[in-house]
């Protein structure tokens, strides 16, 4: 198990929150830190998890496919105290940054 | 305000209710399945005034409306849609809902809930059934404002039919039922739900031509998406173009004829020695349409050890979930195939074919199954083979199972040539799905006969829809009830693994032929095997439904089979109908 990282951006709709947090649940992953707020669009809200599970793939691109998702980044490689502040926003509907090895 | 009419472009002032009806007549949505209750009363309301365009069919449980609206959409490949009421009428759903999320059937479930002002005060019939759906659906709402529901329902239905099918929840509060809107429609199309991308990337065909190109035993693995694309016209042509042989999984049986030349049959659990062994040897797999469900790999990492593996699913997250893809195709299953076909040259596939066609001689008992002696024990097989025998005439058949050993007798022995027409619970296993999802089929199809084989203990889990059946006087519903007086698969389970410690799976019921006939049903019983033929002879030609109960060996077995957990390597094999020490085969 190592910690892993993801900056979601979602529809601020009721329930978006429930159904992006209920996929960690499912798989027994311990969720380590969630921050939620209003990102810099109006109506996105911005969600940065961190969590201790096998890989992240599996569950970014779980997330990728519910429609109140619009991107998902893994930014596990950015140190998290500094990361809260200064985060960049994520641009387009890429899959995460480390791609799953072939 | 102002005394002016409203514009004529404008549509008059409707109840939630009747925007509710008008998105169903705008989905093309002819027939629902519901029960009526309290909170979902004004969409009732507003049903009677379009009963000449949208048909209510009563069931007797919502789990036998939602399954029988996924039969619907499974037959017709459109979706269905289900109605519930608050409280228990929706947690009633949840089955058929979960059911149709894994099996990645279209449907949209839509349940009343009590009024906006009373959510949360843990009101008559209330339960957070959003919340109960959200890990079961695509996506689910909670609908308080009747001007919403044009917007939602329109993008429900989108998003139930795109990419993987799939179940969308709409739970409606009564006041945006009750309340009034002028609904705007224009909206709807310019939903947040994004249309994915289902044409293949040409750098993944290219990788997956060069794959093809330098294989000596190829392998196609056709899953349900084959069948949801409405690309069996191009699989076919595909593999007669390439001359690679096709494994079908279960929910793929029908999409490619068994009696095709290259078709090698189902793999899996209770797959055939010999599709097993090729899936073992094979060097390239490529799989269009299957997620690699644990029941086709047997332990995932032991799967396909010599293969590379050409992946291509429409959904992003079922590649590389359990078996690792080399090359990962996100496509829909038509699009793929027909860019694949463009590039790819014929294989020389003669030595690898008939290497499995030799293995299939040596081990499929499929021969020792049909056509021997009869007996005075009717044994499941014969039904099969009297199902066979009809239907080889016919083309006018579909067939609605329901889970067990029954379920996996009909996926092996009967001889599936078109799709649509093996309609089953795969990867929930829900037992009891079939008699109400054949009431689906049956209105879908109605100048088809409908079988359904389903045994004793899945039969007793729904058989109240046997009420709906005759109510709606649906003619074309043909029951075959496997009968053995257990809960069989489990018996089978317990004798092969557990010393033959029947806990919990004896199981009696009434005389099925009598509560057939109490419904309404034309039903015979049949414990004889030459009484099988002229049975389901006599099912066929008597206008309207029929119940057959097959009083059936109690201890029949479903062979092949592979231990759970254990690889697809190792199968256990024990011919029928003797019962001699079971033979492990490794490969």
């Amino acid at each position: 198990m190592t910690e892993h990282t993801l900056h979601v951006l979602l529809r601020d709709n009721p329930g978006a929150l429930h159904r992006a947090v209920t996929l960690f649940r499912r798989r027994g992953y311990n969720i380590r830190s969630l921050h939620v707020d209003r990102a810099e669009t109006a109506g996105v809200s911005r969600m940065d998890v961190s969590f201790e599970a096998p890989n992240a793939v599996q569950l970014a691109r779980e997330l990728e496919r519910f429609v109140d998702v619009i991107s998902v980044r893994n930014t596990t490689r950015y140190p998290a105290p500094a990361y809260v502040s200064t985060a960049p926003r994520a641009q387009a509907d890429g899959i995460c940054d480390e791609e799953i090895p072939a | 305000m102002t005394d002016l009419a409203p514009p004529a472009s404008r549509l008059p002032a409707r109840t939630g209710a009747q925007v509710i009806c008008d998105a169903l007549v705008r989905e093309n949505i002819g027939v629902v399945f519901g029960i009526p209750g309290g909170a979902i009363m004004p969409l009732y309301h507003a049903l009677w005034e379009y009963r000449d365009r949208i048909h209510h069919v009563l069931c007797r449980h919502e789990q036998g409306a939602g399954h029988a609206a996924e039969g619907y959409a499974r037959a017709r490949g459109t979706v269905g849609v289900c109605i519930g009421t608050s409280g228990p009428g929706a947690t009633n759903l949840v089955t058929p809902i979960a059911d149709a999320w894994m099996d990645g059937t279209p449907l949209v479930a839509i349940t009343g809930q009590v009024s906006s002002a009373l959510l949360g005060t843990d009101a008559f019939q209330e339960v957070d059934i959003t919340g109960i759906t959200v890990p079961i659906t695509k996506h689910n709402y909670l609908v308080t404002r009747a001007e919403d529901l044009p917007h939602v329902l329109t993008e429900a239905f989108r998003i139930a039919r795109s990419g993987r099918p799939g179940p969308v929840h709409v739970d409606i509060t009564k006041d945006a039922q009750l309340a009034t809107c002028e609904p705007d429609w224009s909206g709807a199309e310019h939903s947040a739900h994004r249309a994915r991308r289902t044409t293949p990337m040409p750098p993944a065909i290219r990788d997956a031509v060069a794959l093809l190109s330098h294989c000596a035993k190829p392998l196609i693995l056709a899953g349900h998406g084959v069948i949801q694309a409405n690309a069996c016209p191009e699989l076919r042509a595909f593999a007669e173009h390439t001359g690679i042989p096709v494994i079908t999984t279960l929910h793929a049986l029908g999409a490619f004829p068994l009696d095709h030349p290259l078709a090698l049959g189902m793999p899996g659990m209770h797959g055939w020695v010999h599709v097993n062994r090729a899936l073992q040897a094979c060097d390239v797999l490529l799989n269009v349409g299957s997620r690699f469900d644990d029941r086709v790999t047997g332990k995932a990492a032991t799967f396909a050890p010599n293969a590379k593996i050409i992946h291509v699913d429409v959904d992003a997250a079922q590649i590389g979930k359990v078996v690792r893809a080399d090359v990962a195709i996100l496509a829909d299953a038509r699009d793929a195939l027909h860019a694949l076909a463009m590039e790819t040259d014929p294989i020389d596939t003669r030595a690898w074919v008939g290497s499995i066609r030799d293995m299939e001689r040596q081990h499929k008992p499929r021969q020792a199954y049909s056509r021997r002696a009869r007996s005075a024990t009717l044994m499941p097989h014969d039904v099969y083979d009297g199902l066979n025998d009809a239907f080889a005439s016919r083309s006018d058949w579909r067939v609605v199972t329901d889970v067990g050993q029954h379920q996996m007798w009909a996926a092996q022995l009967l001889e599936w040539r078109r799709p649509r027409t093996h309609i089953t619970s795969g990867g929930a296993g829900t037992m009891g799905f079939a008699v109400p999802a054949a009431l689906g089929v049956a209105l879908a199809c109605p100048d088809d006969t409908v079988w359904v084989v389903v045994g004793d203990g899945g039969f007793q889990m729904t058989n109240q829809e046997l009420a709906t059946i005759a109510q709606e006087h649906v003619h074309n519903v043909k029951i075959a009830v496997i009968n053995n007086g257990y809960l069989g698969m489990v018996r089978q389970w317990q004798e092969l693994f557990e010393n033959r410690r029947y806990s919990g799976t004896p199981l009696t019921g009434p005389d099925f032929a009598r509560l057939g006939e109490a419904y309404g049903l034309r039903s015979f019983t049949v414990a004889d095997a030459c009484d099988v033929g002229g049975a389901i002879d006599a099912a066929w030609r008597t206008p309207g439904s029929v119940l057959i109960d097959f009083r059936v060996e109690r201890e029949a077995n479903v062979f092949p089979m592979v231990p759970a957990g254990k690889s697809i390597g190792e199968m256990l094999v024990g011919p029928e109908p003797a019962r001699p020490p079971l033979t492990l085969i490794r490969t």
